[in-house]
């Protein structure tokens, strides 16, 4: 299936969880936080959060410093 | 006769003043972006704060941070309000000598309209943010302002009406690009200003 992750179109595994599928981006859970359309999902329920054709995530990163 | 409000007077109207000052800021850390922010927002004058921090004052931190010499070894959030207080003293101040964390930073910064994220650590950075992305507070966060140059890329980034991230979003501040005086103050002073703009109403 095809999602939008940061404003690209991107190939998805169909059943994809969010948890694997922000794995597969190289991004570290630990340090982003992710909406997915539109809505903020907190890590704790990225593993049962299932991705749909068509859905879109945007994932910001954090880098230490402050 | 409270001399920083006098001086403010000359810049804003009594309206702006009053906006400013109802205003409850929320500070999630007392390092190099939180103590000169707050100063900023304090100079500005705020006068409602929060401000939360674990740490002590080291000589590592007095090349950026808001403290001077014959501060070190004291609560940073104790140091730091002796140091507001000396240019407001009627300043409402707020200290939280600990960690903040997922079971206490509601509480702590209850009652705060603004929340200022001035964290240290990129996993703590996202755990606030995830409290209050959808609280109604005006959140200001800061991700990326180690090193020195190429200060024009510390930007603000409009994540959603009420979350901002200021920052250029890579810089990492560790061994490679230590954190230094003016990006760490360049990132501290636009999250000031995005305070300052949400209070006059501006965002």
């Amino acid at each position: 299936m095809n999602v939008i992750f940061n404003r690209s179109e991107t190939e998805a595994d169909d059943g994809i969880s969010l948890y694997d599928f922000i794995l597969s981006t190289g991004l570290n859970p630990a340090r982003i936080i992710v909406e997915l359309n539109g809505s903020l999902v907190p890590g704790g329920h990225w593993r049962q959060t299932v991705l749909n054709d068509g859905d879109c995530i945007l994932a910001v990163t954090f880098v230490g410093g402050g | 006769m409270n001399v920083l409000r006098h001086g403010i007077e000359c810049y804003f109207t009594k309206e702006q003043t009053a906006r400013i000052a109802a205003m409850r800021v929320g500070i999630a850390g007392a390092g190099g972006l939180g103590s000169n922010c707050a100063q900023m927002l304090v100079r500005s004058g705020f006068e409602q704060l929060v401000v939360a921090d674990f740490d002590v004052v080291e000589p590592g931190n007095l090349n950026r941070q808001f403290f001077f010499p014959d501060q070190l070894g004291q609560p940073k959030v104790h140091a730091l309000r002796d140091n507001l207080l000396r240019l407001n003293p009627d300043l409402k101040l707020d200290v939280f000598n600990g960690r903040i964390d997922a079971v206490n930073a509601r509480e702590v910064f209850s009652g705060c309209g603004v929340i200022v994220e001035a964290f240290d650590r990129a996993e703590c950075k996202k755990m606030l943010a995830e409290i209050f992305y959808n609280s109604g507070c005006f959140y200001v966060s800061a991700s990326g302002l180690g090193g020195w140059g190429d200060s024009d890329a510390l930007t603000i980034r409009r994540i959603h009406d009420r979350f901002y991230l200021v920052g250029d979003n890579v810089t990492e501040a560790d061994t490679h690009a230590p954190p230094c005086a003016p990006r760490v103050h360049i990132a501290a002073a636009k999250q000031a200003d995005l305070v300052l703009a949400h209070a006059l109403g501006d965002i």
